[in-house]
């Protein structure tokens, strides 16, 4: 109040008394005031005297009301539209208030609400003696001076002059943004003058800056008390000033219809319009006149406080960010197609993903719980009840379903504050009023802006717009029983006739919405749009899991519901039958994202797909994180599903980059967030520079969309809602030996001098495919040297014959054993062999078994186990004494020496055509196994009959005498040593080993299946019915032990394998998350015993690398799948750790 | 503990088919403890005795040898007063291919072909090496002293 002057106060108590009666508040009174024209609170668009003063004055009286109590109340409701309307009325009663104050010099302030106060340090333009004194009145202005400031008081004066014609906001507001703009750079100067119009100085740049644009936009007013200045001032020096500011009652208003449809203007023009700008620009200075002022919101997340350190320097963000933008923007709809946007690493790091979710679990501990219907079988845990309260509320549009209340998500909520007032009367009575502030846009409101995602409410343009979106996405971390959720959920939430009825509705009115969206969306959406029409009903919820999951699920779904509730639909196969015939009579259809996009593939190929042409009732997809690229077929093809409820599960909702989720969202429909653009300008560009709000942006939309649940989290009463048995991790070091080491040692420096020259050429980047495959080659020789042997891969490492000669004789004196010993088996395998093949069983001398697996003695052609003479071998080694024959003594004998005797089934193909059959030599290395899936590395096969040029096809059983050198790899030994030492404790123990790597998977199996482990096997390249097959039998019970050797990406989610508790990771992933997710098959849900996880790292090896990029948070998927333009910075600084001299 | 396979299969061998002159029945409440009983071979001092021995299989057999050891007083150059038996396949020449059976062949062929110059009694592989006559003598009359 301290522009309040005496004879102001005369003049107005009349208008005081009658705003006080009338209206309620400063907007509320606009109603009122529009229809008694002379009172109401005025825009001093104060222009007559030139002296240009922005700021929109209101009586003083009403100011006072504002902080009085009765008014909030009343005008909370309805504030909006009362401000429009204002907006009209104010030119005409404009100006009696206006002159009267303007005589009296006071500018009431009284229609803005305080919002704070800051001290600004600001420099003199004047000169002189007693100029200033400390306690005076100033006025903020952008104009120098009553008359100086042509530009801009010619502009004002018009406006004020036109005031009359100016009837909507928007004109005014584009007007004014586009003479800032013209302006700006100029003039960012705002003065301030004393009460009798005369310039006394400016503000700091620092400060003039948005205030300007506030005064501008006529945001706010202010007014200023100078606190202290120098007697005798010269120009420059500095006064200090307290500043008051308060929002105007325009600032409450919409900037502009713009917003609506913001979206679409943004990403479709190429430059910032001038209407951009303003709103840009509008933001940015009320963001920082916030923060200056103080205003804090009044809801503070977790998360807030924790960055309020930050706060100030992502604001120097935000400009460089709007230029990003606007460049992206130019780049508009080509980017969809070309996937530019890919090379961007907005990775997120873990204590990111952890602030992420936390909002969306805060409140998750007091969801009601909900019992699901008679016809689901199976106990829901307390945690599982109120999952699927939560999710059928969802379903059916209760939005309060979590109990907090739902700001839209870019909204925050601040309170003002109270005005230290004049006469010393300070209203307590008075509520603290809320309003609502949207930091992006910049809009201001004094309204609850609720979150839009979740109106449901009656009106049809909501409702057309969310209604179909009764999706949401629910996650639980693997093993947590998110089939059984959804089982619940099934049972529990039928479609009604309602629902059967209204799709026709539905879909009429969405085919037409989306039109308005079609700029940012591809083809694929178009074709939906289409195709919608036609779309028949469905009461069956269609469920989209992972090959490997087909058959889980059906089984999963079955044992939750009763006998006949429940009929499941496994449409898969090449020879599946077309869907809709069916669909009266089933109420799930399971299929896989494969056939999703194969249909999608017909379907786009104006065949159609009985997939798309129905309209599901539900939609559910199971480990969506398959549909995490926005630009892949799989996620195009989901998008172009037609449900009326959709649910998304994955334990990863965001892999690794805050793009993932926007992938589910678009599957969702979450609007606005669905759309890439949007989601890329408000959060994507935000993340990258580093600004914190979009995590804030994306906790709030998961928290109205996602529900989590961790193994670890607790219940109600802090006990987990899970209580998994103890995980030990232990990761074992091993030593190359020395062979291997020099084998390893030379590729490594093979590859590292080729990366070295491509990295000084600067061609990184081109050669990505080369490199990545020579490290993929060092990655083998880390398990074993075999795995590297020539032509493996097809990449010679250099053109460097006699090196690769080199190593490749290494590797035969490694296959040979380290003792070159090679030629003193003259015996002739060839005759033997026939004689094995005859005598199919032969007891081992030591154990006394039919030898198992059997192998030779090379010196003796005495046969035994392998595990019993290996045994009696170490032993000698132990004696130091030389092995030899235990039958003969004959001697020395080796491990390696040994010679197995493999009879296998004449099946596979791949190791028939590696016999290329040589009569009698036995010891042929055969590196030369041409792909990777031959079974048989390093065998030497002898054909059984005489004539081993011609293999005998008719025998059903061919010997392979294989020299027994391959275990000597590091890895392997290790593997087997700690597996037999299980077996020692526990007969029936049952282990999972992981490898990326199905040629080593193969040499497992070798090993185990001459260690006398029973195995099982799971990679890619096995039909659903074999998985099946390998996991049932895997899970039978036995009394032997059981191993199961899974390939890393076939089996590394959805996976139940609780009844094994030893896991073995032999390789590392470049994503820690993925040994995670797989290290979850063992630990999850049904488990009951503690499990034991071992890494195996070979020391000094290119696994040390890929540990300490795993380190570094910034595990580079891209890189991982050898993207052509994963030539990111980010990516060669990986390569560069991967190729680092050893510390 | 389990009983290897191999361990029961070697007892039922034994005794479906017992080497002659030889028996070897494992005590019921251990398995792998053997009463043993050579008969003395034909040509040799300890012809017409039957020696007791006691045969005990380590948990690491087969990869250990047998422990063995004769119950009855011998005298014998390469068989202690305690009945320690100086053999080198239940040492250092043990090889898991061998047996319970070949082992006690062993023992029995020992009996017959005394090896004074590996003595473990060293006063009776004296007395042999001095008067091989006198010496065999007296394994006979221990032979009729106590192996009978």
């Amino acid at each position: 109040m301290d522009f309040l002057d005496d004879t102001t106060r005369v003049d107005e108590p009349l208008n005081e008394d009658e705003l006080v009666g009338i209206e309620s508040g400063f907007v509320a009174s606009e109603p009122a005031t529009s229809s008694p024209p002379s009172e109401p609170p005025l825009f001093l668009a104060e222009s007559d005297e030139e002296q240009e003063i922005v700021e929109i004055m209101q009586p003083t009286t009403s100011k006072k009301q504002d902080n009085t109590p009765m008014k909030r109340p009343s005008r909370s409701p309805d504030l909006e539209p009362p401000t429009k309307k204002r907006r009209v009325s104010p030119p005409a009663v404009a100006k009696p208030p206006f002159k009267s104050k303007k005589s009296d010099e006071e500018l009431s302030l009284e229609e803005g609400i305080y919002i704070g106060e800051f001290i600004v340090d600001a420099y003199s333009l004047t000169s002189g003696h007693k100029v200033m004194s400390a306690g005076q009145r100033v006025f903020i202005s952008r104009s120098p001076s009553l008359e100086t400031s042509k530009s801009n008081t010619t502009i004002k004066k018009g406006d004020t002059k036109a005031k009359g014609k100016q009837t909507t906001l928007t004109g005014f507001v584009a007007k004014s943004s586009k003479e800032s703009r013209v302006s700006k750079k100029p003039d960012n100067i705002v003065r301030f003058i004393s009460e009798h119009g005369s310039q006394l100085g400016r503000l700091p740049v620092s400060v003039a800056e948005f205030i300007g644009i506030c005064l501008d936009l006529k945001l706010s007013v202010f007014s200023g008390v100078i606190v202290d200045a120098p007697e005798k001032i010269r120009i420059g020096d500095s006064i200090i000033l307290s500043v008051k500011a308060y929002f105007s009652p325009s600032a409450f208003q919409k900037p502009s219809e713009l917003h609506d449809n913001e979206s679409d203007k943004i990403f479709n023009e190429g430059t910032e319009t001038a209407t951009e700008k303003m709103l840009r620009e509008r933001k940015e200075s009320l963001v920082k006149l916030m923060d200056m002022v103080g205003l804090r919101p009044r809801s503070t997340s977790q998360l807030k406080s924790e960055r309020s350190l930050e706060k100030v320097k992502p604001r120097s963000a935000p400009r460089a960010n709007q230029k990003k933008r606007i460049e992206i923007i130019g780049e508009g709809e080509d980017m969809e197609e070309v996937e530019i946007d890919e090379d961007d690493e907005e990775t997120l790091d873990e204590n990111d993903l952890d602030l992420i979710y936390k909002r969306a679990q805060k409140n998750d501990l007091n969801l009601p719980e909900m019992e699901p219907v008679d016809s689901f079988r199976m106990t829901l845990r307390p945690y599982q009840k109120q999952a699927l309260q939560w999710m059928k509320s969802m379903e059916e549009g209760l939005y309060e379903a979590r109990s907090s209340r739902s700001m839209h998500p870019l909204w925050q909520e601040y309170a003002f504050p109270f005005e230290p007032s004049d006469d010393g009367v300070i209203d307590l009575s008075g509520d603290e009023r809320p309003f609502y502030f949207n930091p992006y846009s910049g809009e201001l409101s004094l309204e609850f802006p609720k979150s839009t995602t979740h109106s449901k409410g009656g009106i049809l343009a909501l409702r057309t717009r969310r209604s179909k979106i009764m999706a949401r996405q629910f996650l639980a971390e693997m093993g947590l029983g998110k089939t059984i959720q959804i089982a619940a959920l099934i049972h529990t939430v039928k479609a009604s006739a309602q629902d059967l009825a209204r799709r026709g509705e539905k879909a009429s009115t969405e085919s037409s919405k989306p039109q308005i969206k079609q700029l940012s969306i591809d083809r694929a959406f178009r074709a939906k749009v289409v195709s919608r029409q036609s779309n028949t009903q469905s009461r069956a919820t269609l469920v989209i899991v992972p090959t490997s999951l087909l058959s889980q699920w059906a089984g999963e779904l079955q044992r939750a519901s009763k006998r006949h509730t429940l009929s499941t639909l496994i449409w898969h196969g090449s020879n599946r039958a077309p869907l809709s015939s069916d669909l009266q009579d089933v109420d799930v259809v399971i299929t896989s994202y494969g056939v999703l996009a194969s249909e999608h593939a017909k379907q786009q190929k104006s065949v159609t797909s009985s997939l798309f042409e129905t309209r599901w009732f539900r939609i559910v997809l199971d480990e969506a994180h398959h549909i995490k690229s926005r630009i892949s077929k799989t996620a195009k093809a989901a998008y172009a599903l037609d449900g009326q409820r959709r649910w998304v599960l994955t334990g990863t909702p965001i892999v690794n980059r805050l793009e993932d989720l926007q992938s589910l969202l678009h599957f969702l429909q979450f609007k606005p967030w669905s759309e890439y653009p949007f989601f890329r300008s408000f959060i994507t560009i935000p993340f990258l520079s580093r600004d914190s709000k979009a995590l804030d942006i994306v906790q709030v939309i998961l928290e109205s969309i996602l529900l989590r649940r961790e193994k670890s989290m607790k219940d109600k009463e802090g006990n987990p809602i899970v209580s998994l048995p103890a995980k030990t991790v232990t990761v074992e070091t091993l030593e190359f030996s020395p062979l291997e080491r020099k084998i390893y040692d030379q590729i490594y420096h093979r590859v590292k001098s080729t990366f070295t020259s491509l990295d000084e050429r600067g061609v990184v980047g081109k050669n990505w495919h080369s490199l990545f495959a020579l490290l993929m080659r060092l990655r083998r020789a880390v398990l074993h040297p075999s795995l590297i042997a020539a032509g493996n891969s097809g990449i010679d490492l250099d053109a460097d014959r006699d090196g690769e000669v080199d190593v490749n004789d290494l590797i035969a004196e490694y296959m040979n054993g380290s003792r070159a010993n090679g030629s003193d088996g003259t015996t002739s395998y060839a005759q033997l062999s026939v004689a094995l093949q005859k005598e199919t069983e032969q007891e081992c001398p030591i154990c006394m078994e039919i030898c198992d697996p059997p192998v030779l003695s090379p010196l003796c052609m005495h046969s035994m186990c392998m595990g019993c003479i290996t045994d009696h071998l170490s032993k000698c080694l132990a004696k130091k004494e030389e092995g030899s024959c235990p039958i003969c003594r004959k001697g020395p004998l080796h491990v390696q020496d040994l010679v197995e005797v493999l009879r296998t089934k004449k099946a596979k193909g791949s190791a028939a055509s590696d016999s290329s059959p040589e009569p009698e030599v036995t010891r042929r290395r055969s590196p030369s196994h041409t792909d990777e899936d031959a079974t048989m590395l390093e065998q030497e096969m002898i054909e059984s009959d005489g004539d081993p040029d011609e293999p005998m096809r008719e025998t059903s059983v061919e010997v392979i005498f294989r020299k027994n050198n391959f275990q000597s790899s590091t890895k392997l030994d290790a593997l087997l040593r700690d597996l037999r030492r299980l077996r020692e404790q526990d007969s029936t123990f049952r282990a999972i080993v992981f490898s990326q790597f199905t040629g080593f998977l193969d040499l497992i199996e070798i090993a185990l299946e001459r260690d006398r482990f029973p195995w099982y096997r799971l990679d890619g390249s096995m039909d659903p019915k074999a998985r099946v097959k390998a996991l049932k039998q895997f899970s039978e019970p036995s009394d032997k032990p059981k191993v199961f050797i899974i390939s890393l990406r076939a089996g590394g989610v959805g996976l139940n394998l609780t009844s094994a508790n030893h896991v073995f990771m032999i390789d590392c992933w470049w994503n820690s998350a993925i040994e995670q997710q797989a290290i979850d098959r063992v630990h999850r849900l049904g488990q009951e015993k503690e499990v034991f996880v071992k890494h195996y790292i070979i020391a000094h090896s290119v696994e040390n690398r890929i540990l300490q990029i795993q380190k570094r948070k910034t595990a580079i998927v891209s890189f991982a799948l050898g993207k052509t333009d994963s030539s990111t910075s980010e990516g060669i600084e990986n390569l560069r750790i991967m190729f680092g001299d050893d510390d | 503990m389990a009983l290897p396979k191999r361990i029961i299969k070697e007892t039922e061998r034994l005794i479906a088919d017992p080497a002659p002159g030889i028996s070897a029945v494992p005590h019921e409440d251990n398995l792998r403890y053997f009463d043993v009983k050579i008969d003395g071979p034909s040509g040799s001092p300890f012809e017409g005795g039957q020696f007791s021995l006691e045969l005990f299989l380590p948990e690491e057999y087969p990869m250990s040898p047998p422990k063995v050891r004769f119950l009855t007083k011998i005298y014998h150059p390469n068989i202690d007063k305690l009945g320690r038996i100086c053999l080198d396949i239940l040492k250092d020449k043990w090889s898991p291919a061998l047996q319970i059976r070949t082992v006690l062949l062993s023992i029995q062929a020992l009996l017959s072909a005394p090896n004074p110059d590996d003595p473990l009694a060293t006063d009776v592989a004296k007395h042999y090496k001095q008067d091989e006559r006198d010496a065999q003598r007296v394994s006979k009359e221990w032979t009729e002293k106590y192996a009978k």
